[in-house]
């Protein structure tokens, strides 16, 4: 049947008339969260099966329980008095044989003086037109309703044909042998072969029974047969127990598996958390490392001025000047030295010859006096007047006896010497001029060498912010934080101690139930010896033929199961691989491993070879269980479920992102011939919302856009809250 | 499944080949109607029609007691 | 006489107008010089460990460029430590001969004047010293008011600013 339209009137946030026209493709509702696409939900399942779907509870509330928030509060506000009706309708089209039904329900309270009076349950009417333009006759007799809702959609179909987001996950569990029973029980009716075996081993305990008893019957020694028998009783006791709880070690071995799959992913995305985070540590340290470095250099730089001489940077010419300066002064000083010496030796020359003219005091002072005072030389006997050169001669002779030979010591040269300061000076300016020579070379030197550090310092530092984000998106995909990575190896582990001591358990107890039938077997060999007489042949027949009946009900009903689940996974895989063809980076085939306890199974990714893949993230795991859920229906042998059908869901897109959602969405178009579908991801992202109203590889329905009338910050008044809709094709 | 393809299942069974009460590839070729002295067979294909015919189990066991008793 | 010893006991002064631009640029010894290490220098945004450190960049500047301004009479003055005290010695002395080398005296004549002339002279040194030290913070604050900027963003003001010819 087709779905052609939805008219909800005054049912949640959808205040007033509205209606959603449909036909045969994929058919899109377009909104944000809290938009009413959920509440949309809700009014298909209402009118078919008088319940909604509690999120925070995650199952269908009934009508009883939710009463008057099925109603609009804008509707309820807006009445003064009287009933207010809240309805919800759909009209079928039976394409085979061009008939219409038109299911309706309602659900009413009464406002009076402020009060609300709520009805206890809804309504439903359903009316049925044989023709599309006959006059629509309704339909009473509740058996007849059942049938007509049936088919619309058979109760076992529902659970995979309409369905919220949030059920996905519960919907299919691999690892829960319930749901995937009910799942392959869809395929094909694999409850006939558990009965099977339930009427197997009924019939299999019963004669052996009954072949114990003939023995006992029979038996040469009644008393010791009775004892055996009693061990034997206790035996199968016991061995029942110990398989009872092989059965259960077993459960509990596949859940250690499953959860160490799980951490086994995870532990995979910790590890390389863990890597990535060891690298991480490494830049930052180096970071550290060049930061300090370049601090250093910084800090230093200025106190290079004085260290390294840098502030004397082109002050050559003041070291010229004073070198020009101290060069005269030394060559003056020198000059003076010179002068002085020489007249000190001039006059120092006189007092020599003097000396050497005559020995001192020869003649006498008295007689040389006597001779001046008179005038007249002795010697030669002739006038010497005073101031003549005779005269003066003789002056000399007494003079020189106070004459002293001076040296540059006895004279006193200058009051200060500057000579040592200023050579200080000038050695000091000397040496510092080299300097100055150098310092350009060093200043840029240690310009580059600052720059070369501040350039590693940018890309250590940009590193490490790649890898940080690495860190984040690895983090993300697997919800885990570096804490938690820890965390999970240590899970990871104990989950490993616990798998290995459950085998060691297991084996053990095998171990335990061999020894206990390998005790039964002798026993049982003791009771046929004991017997006197023969056991009639039927008998022994029976009880091998049923003992092989029963081992066969139970590997037949094993043999068949996995072949389901591999036609399921065959059929999961088409439709898996249809929707991830857009997608480069994931491929991969789905594969149901089996788990320990032969029971279960857990889905994984793997290559050709059967090499596993990918560690399954959400995201992945939402598309499996999405691709499963489709085969389910679509692998029906000779069905023509996705023909009678429609698909409705909002289906969690977002979780494994817009590649796929239009590889989804042209999947879906295929498999199913009606399909409904609520979305998020074509609202924020026009783009995509472009690219499903135009690919021509998806079979596209109405598309429909719908806003509430009241902003999301504003929701706290829902008193005015409606949904406008738009039609976008 | 049709009863065929339910038995046809059963017969599948490695326990047929290693019992020597099938050859291989006798499975497949076995009918529902094909005539047959095995008792196993005869008990699969009375569980097989009790559980079609949405017989309460206690039936079906009796149904089959009866049927191995019976053999002399 | 030991000229450079009298010439080092002096201190020189500077132009009290630059009181806070030098406190600026220099961080505060509190009383304990070089009790502040580098890394407080340098996080203070301060480029000079003690205040005659600049006065020497200051005087080099000057005497660089030959600037010299005379601080006018009965202007407000502060002082330094000695400069026997000034580290490191060896710039001190360069600065000490590149005033020298400026003074034009005569040093020749200037051995044979008695002791209380040259102390005169030298106090005539001092005074060149901070003439030219003057010029050089009237440089700076120069920069500092044409470029405000300057000081502020470039970690590397002071260095650059020897290229200053």
């Amino acid at each position: 049947m087709i779905l052609q339209s939805i008219e909800l009137n005054n049912f949640m946030c959808y205040a007033g008339y509205n209606k959603f026209d449909f036909t045969e493709g994929i058919n899109v509702i377009i909104g944000d969260n809290g938009y009413g696409k959920s509440k949309l939900f809700d009014a298909f399942y209402w009118v078919m099966y008088d319940e909604c779907f509690d999120t925070a509870k995650k199952k269908f509330q009934k009508t009883s329980l939710l009463k008057r928030s099925i109603v609009s509060d804008k509707a309820i506000v807006e009445c003064d008095e009287g009933v207010i009706t809240s309805s919800v309708k759909l009209t079928f089209h039976n394409t085979d044989k061009d008939s219409i039904y038109i299911l309706e329900r309602r659900y009413n309270v009464r406002k009076s003086d402020d009060k609300i009076i709520e009805d206890q349950d809804s309504e439903e009417i359903i009316w049925f037109k044989e023709m599309a333009y006959l006059n629509a006759k309704e339909i009473k007799e509740s058996e007849q309703i059942e049938r007509i809702k049936k088919t619309i959609l058979p109760d076992n179909i529902k659970p995979y044909m309409w369905f919220q987001g949030e059920q996905v996950e519960s919907i299919i569990d691999f690892n829960r042998n319930d749901t995937l029973t009910q799942a392959i029980n869809i395929l094909s009716n694999i409850t006939r072969f558990d009965n099977i075996i339930t009427i197997a081993e009924g019939l299999n305990e019963t004669a052996k029974k009954e072949l114990g008893k003939r023995q006992r019957d029979q038996s040469g020694d009644k008393g010791k047969s009775e004892s055996l028998e009693l061990r034997k009783q206790y035996l199968l006791e016991r061995i029942k127990s110990l398989e009872l709880q092989e059965i259960q070690y077993k459960d509990n071995l596949a859940t250690a598996e499953e959860k160490s799959e799980m951490l086994l992913n995870k532990h995979a995305e910790a590890q390389k958390i863990r890597d990535v985070e060891a690298k991480r540590k490494n830049i930052e340290n180096n970071l550290k490392d060049i930061q300090e470095e370049y601090n250093e250099e910084q800090k230093s730089l200025h106190k290079r001025m004085f260290t390294n001489k840098w502030v004397l940077k082109g002050t050559e010419n003041l070291f010229e000047d004073y070198g020009k300066m101290y060069n005269q002064f030394e060559v003056k000083k020198m000059q003076i030295e010179a002068e002085r010496n020489a007249k000190l030796n001039t006059e120092n020359a006189l007092i020599t010859e003097l000396q050497a003219r005559l020995p001192i005091d020869v003649p006498e002072p008295i007689h040389v006096q006597h001779m001046l005072d008179n005038e007249r030389c002795l010697v030669c006997d002739r006038e010497a007047p005073a101031g003549s050169e005779a005269w003066l001669k003789m002056k000399e002779l007494i003079d020189r006896s106070m004459l002293k030979i001076r040296t540059p010591e006895d004279e006193e040269s200058s009051f200060h010497n500057f000579s040592m300061d200023l050579r200080k000076l000038y050695q000091n300016g000397l040496g510092l001029s080299h300097n100055i020579k150098s310092i350009d070379d060093d200043i840029n030197s240690t310009y580059r060498r600052i720059r070369k550090l501040d350039k590693s310092r940018k890309l250590q530092s940009e590193n490490l912010t790649k890898i940080e984000s690495e860190i984040n998106s690895i983090i993300v995909e697997a919800s885990l934080n570096v804490d938690q990575a820890r965390n999970l190896i240590n899970e990871y582990s104990a989950q490993n101690e616990l798998a290995k001591r459950t085998i060691t358990e297991v084996n053990s107890n095998a171990n335990l139930i061999g020894k206990r039938k390998e005790e039964l077997q002798k026993i049982e060999t003791e009771l046929s010896k004991l017997v006197v007489g023969e056991i009639p042949t039927y008998l022994i027949e029976k009880v091998k033929v049923l003992a092989e009946f029963s081992q066969i009900a139970e590997s037949t009903r094993k043999r068949v199961f996995r072949k389901l689940v591999q036609i399921l996974e065959e059929e999961a895989n088409k439709h898996y691989l249809e929707m991830t063809q857009g997608n480069m980076s994931s491929r991969g085939i789905i594969r149901l491993k089996e788990l320990s306890n032969g029971k279960n199974y857990m889905p994984e990714l793997v290559d050709e070879k059967g090499n596993v893949l990918l560690q399954l993230n959400t995201g992945n795991i939402i598309l499996i269980k999405l691709a499963t859920i489709m085969a389910i229906i679509s692998a029906r042998q000779g069905s023509r479920d996705t023909d009678l059908y429609t698909l409705i869901t909002d289906a969690p897109m977002s979780v494994f992102g817009e590649d796929y959602t239009i590889g989804f969405c042209k999947t879906v178009s295929k498999v199913y011939r009606q399909s409904i579908i609520m979305s998020k991801e074509f609202y924020k992202n026009t783009k995509l919302r472009e690219q499903l109203l135009t690919n021509t590889d998806i079979k596209l329905g109405k598309v429909y856009l719908i806003t509430p009338s009241i902003p999301q910050n504003e929701r706290s008044n829902r008193n005015s809250l409606s949904t406008n809709i738009e039609k976008l094709n | 499944m049709t009863k065929e393809d339910i038995l046809r299942a059963y017969l599948e069974d490695d326990l047929f080949i290693q019992n020597n009460y099938l050859k291989k590839g006798e499975a497949q070729k076995h009918k529902w109607a094909t005539d047959t002295n095995s008792n196993l067979i005869k008990v699969i294909k009375t569980a097989i029609d009790g559980g079609i015919m949405n017989e309460s189990t206690n039936i079906t066991e009796r149904k089959i007691n009866i049927l191995l008793n019976n053999q002399s | 006489m030991e000229l450079l010893k009298r010439i080092k006991d002096r201190a020189p002064e500077y132009d009290n107008q630059y009181y806070q631009m030098i406190l600026d640029f220099t961080i505060e010894q509190g009383g304990k010089a070089g009790t502040s290490t580098e890394a407080d220098r340098w996080k203070q945004g301060k480029y000079f460990s003690t205040r005659y450190e600049m006065y020497m960049y200051a005087a080099l500047l000057g005497l660089k460029k030959d600037y010299k301004i005379p601080i006018p009479y009965g202007t407000e003055k502060s002082k330094f430590i000695e400069m026997r005290a000034w580290q490191p010695a060896e710039i001190t002395d360069y600065v000490i001969m590149g005033i020298l080398s400026k003074s034009g005296f005569d040093f020749n004549e200037l051995e044979n004047i008695e002791e209380e002339k040259v102390e005169k002279k030298i106090t005539e040194l001092r005074g060149l010293l901070e003439d030219y030290a003057n010029g050089g913070f009237d440089m700076i604050r120069a920069k500092k008011e044409s470029d405000p900027s300057y000081f502020l963003q470039n970690e590397n003001c002071f260095i650059d600013l020897l290229e200053v010819r």
